[in-house]
């Protein structure tokens, strides 16, 4: 149990853009900020163009061919930044001690190639004992697959989507990895494949102290299975901290999808929404980025550049500047 | 959450045998084709019995001249057997076909079968060569624009393509004649040799110009692929693996795009067969082609109904192909 403490992963200041040769650099992140310690499951929380599928690329080095860019910040892991890595050291370094499930079970894995294949790819510099037969058998064995022959000869579209995500769930556990990182691994998926999906998820992170990063747009279900959460608006992280200390948020925007919560509403009565949307990238406001959706807004919110989040790294953090306003 | 582990402690597979599944299709697809390509062939022959027939001219009066006396022409007709009926006729050629027989052409007395087995080959070479300088083109121009960060190599491909696509290819032929053939000197202008390796200086210049219109067919399809494929999720994977270039080009960019290119390519062929009798008239190449040509103006009737009747077969032959190889690349092609 001490090696809980150990922090694993630091995301420091980070900020990313697209770079247009013309027009100005599109920035998608700023201030995201988290860390995530050995053997620890966090949960990201944000809507759809909060940045965090954003920020997880720059933790498994696919930034550069969607065309974004690490402008600033620190992504440390195991001693190294992450975000000063030359694309010839990402080659050495991918695939090793970083795991990545992808988004939608039904577009994760390659479709040309079989089950067999795919964790033949995933294995090549594995050092474990054994052939890649036995350790491919090994690896479906772990992730709860029953008729592994069949599954090992099947393409991906001959399989379910739980059982495609199990697949690509072996694969990323191929290399043994310290983090592993799932980007909504359960869209698309039913609600009993997807418990199915956050069970195993739950069972490797206790069997092989592997830490997690979940990302997801489902605060009930990160609520349900992390450690921690990051919650993420506009590019920004506003507020970290744990599961429990969550349930009192310290920012409006936790705030207010917490009280969004299908799973807790009062039935007959009526879905509390936010308000608004969340602002566009490119059409960040000055100030605080939730300002215009605030509840608790006040003039020095809106001037400035975004807060930073207050309080020691670590703690209960949040970047709001009236933070004291929602206790109790 | 340990109510969920005891209710569903392993992950149900509720998924076929993939071999019996994959078996039953491809046994589906061969028997439909050979159905389709027996309709097909029917229809096909239908159609080339009738058109040639409807057209103006009478083959007897083509053969003896002007001045062919009443008596000769007469018996000129049932030798050719021309006066029987229509129906009577086109059950001979039908009845013949099973018989592995097309009948003989009226002027050199050949058999269909001889003619077709001694001109169809520099057709289909002619063919398999550009299909082959057409992939070779195709899949590296539709790569490298795919992969290019500068839009205005993208333009410049649209732009490209767009113009190699309205030339003619007769007009084509005719430049490539001009400066290949005789201001360099590389391509015989007329002429063939029969052997394998020889004739090929003779083919080469027809199969490039057959590709003026096949490589901005293919390339513009294949790179559109590729910008689908270049956005999926899955290519994320394969970066995050590590695996070789190699691979990582073939594996997770051309063979999940290359299925449409494929099936577009086989659909062609009957263009490419459109293209090539040209390109035999224009290069002087003793193809089927030209005999089918020579065979409409002198109202040849086994000529033409036979040339047409193997056009149509090795249009559905090289149809299978394609869906055949597009579903072996890639798993979500369906066959139907």
């Amino acid at each position: 149990m001490s090696e809980q403490n150990e922090t694993l992963l630091q995301v420091i200041d980070l900020k990313i853009g697209i770079p247009h040769p013309r027009r100005e650099t599109l920035i998608i992140v700023d201030n995201a900020n988290f860390d995530v310690r050995s053997g620890e499951m966090v949960g990201i929380v944000g809507e759809s163009g909060s940045g965090k599928t954003m920020v997880c690329r720059s933790i498994i080095g696919t930034l550069e061919r969607r065309g974004a860019k690490v402008l600033g910040g620190q992504v440390l892991f195991g001693g190294q930044d992450l975000a000063q890595i030359s694309e010839t050291n990402w080659k050495k370094l991918r695939g090793k001690s970083i795991g990545y499930v992808p988004q939608s079970a039904l577009a994760g894995p390659n479709p040309v190639l079989t089950t067999q294949q795919q964790l033949a790819e995933a294995l090549r510099r594995s050092e474990a004992p054994g052939t890649i037969a036995e350790q491919s058998r090994r690896l479906l064995d772990l992730v709860k697959i029953r008729r592994v022959d069949t599954v090992m000869k099947q393409y991906p579209n001959q399989l379910s989507g739980g059982m495609r995500q199990r697949v690509m769930i072996a694969c990323a556990l191929a290399s043994n990895p310290k983090l592993l990182i799932a980007d909504e691994p359960t869209t698309g998926l039913d609600v009993t494949v997807q418990s199915q999906i956050m069970q195993l998820l739950q069972e490797i992170r206790a069997d092989f102290g592997t830490s997690i990063i979940l990302i997801s747009h489902d605060l009930a279900l990160i609520d349900d299975v992390c450690d921690r959460v990051v919650v993420m608006h506009a590019g920004a992280t506003v507020e970290v901290g744990s599961v429990t200390e969550m349930v009192n948020p310290k920012h409006p925007y936790t705030l207010a999808l917490n009280q969004s919560r299908i799973d807790i509403a009062v039935p007959g009565s009526e879905l509390v929404t936010i308000l608004g949307n969340a602002p566009s990238v490119g059409e960040w406001n000055p100030g605080c980025r939730f300002v215009e959706r605030c509840t608790f807004k006040e003039e020095d919110c809106k001037v400035g550049s975004h807060p930073p989040l207050f309080g020691e790294r670590g703690s209960h953090q949040s970047a709001c500047l009236h933070r004291d306003k929602l206790k109790g | 959450m340990s109510n969920i582990n005891e209710s569903f402690p392993l992950a149900d597979v509720a998924v076929e045998e993939p071999r019996d599944k994959n078996r039953l299709a491809l046994r589906r697809l061969l028997y439909g084709r050979i159905l389709r390509s027996l309709s097909v062939g029917f229809w096909v022959s239908v159609i080339a019995f009738l058109m040639i027939r409807l057209s103006p001219g009478d083959p007897v009066q083509i053969a003896l001249g002007a001045e062919a006396t009443e008596a000769s022409v007469k018996q000129m007709r049932h030798e050719l057997g021309l006066d029987t009926s229509i129906f009577q006729q086109f059950y001979n050629f039908i009845t013949g076909i099973f018989q592995g027989d097309l009948g003989k052409s009226f002027y050199s007395g050949r058999t269909v079968t001889d003619i077709v087995g001694t001109h169809l080959p520099v057709t289909l070479m002619v063919i398999a060569l550009s299909i082959l300088l057409g992939v070779i083109m195709a899949i590296p121009i539709a790569l490298a624009v795919a992969l290019s960060k500068n839009q205005l190599v993208t333009y410049f491909f649209r732009a490209s393509t767009s113009i190699s696509l309205a030339l003619p290819g007769f007009f084509l032929a005719l430049v490539g004649l001009l400066y290949f053939g005789i201001k360099l000197n590389w391509a015989p202008s007329a002429g063939y040799e029969g052997a394998f390796p020889g004739n090929l200086r003779y083919l080469w210049l027809p199969a490039l110009v057959n590709c003026g219109s096949l490589v901005p067919v293919l390339s513009r399809v294949l790179h559109s692929s590729l910008m689908d494929t270049l956005d999926e999720e899955f290519v994320e994977t394969g970066v995050i693996r590590g695996v070789s270039k190699i691979r990582f080009y073939w594996s997770y960019l051309l063979r999940p795009s290359l299925a449409p290119t494929v099936v577009l390519l086989s659909y062609m062929v009957g263009v490419l067969i459109g293209g090539t009798v040209i390109m035999e008239t224009i290069f002087s190449l003793p193809g089927i082609g030209r005999e089918l040509i020579t065979a409409v103006n002198t109202k040849d009737y086994p000529v033409v109904q036979g040339v047409v009747l193997i056009f149509g077969i090795i249009v559905v032959f090289f149809s299978f192909i394609g869906d055949l190889l597009g579903y072996l690349l890639d798993r979500r092609v369906t066959l139907s």
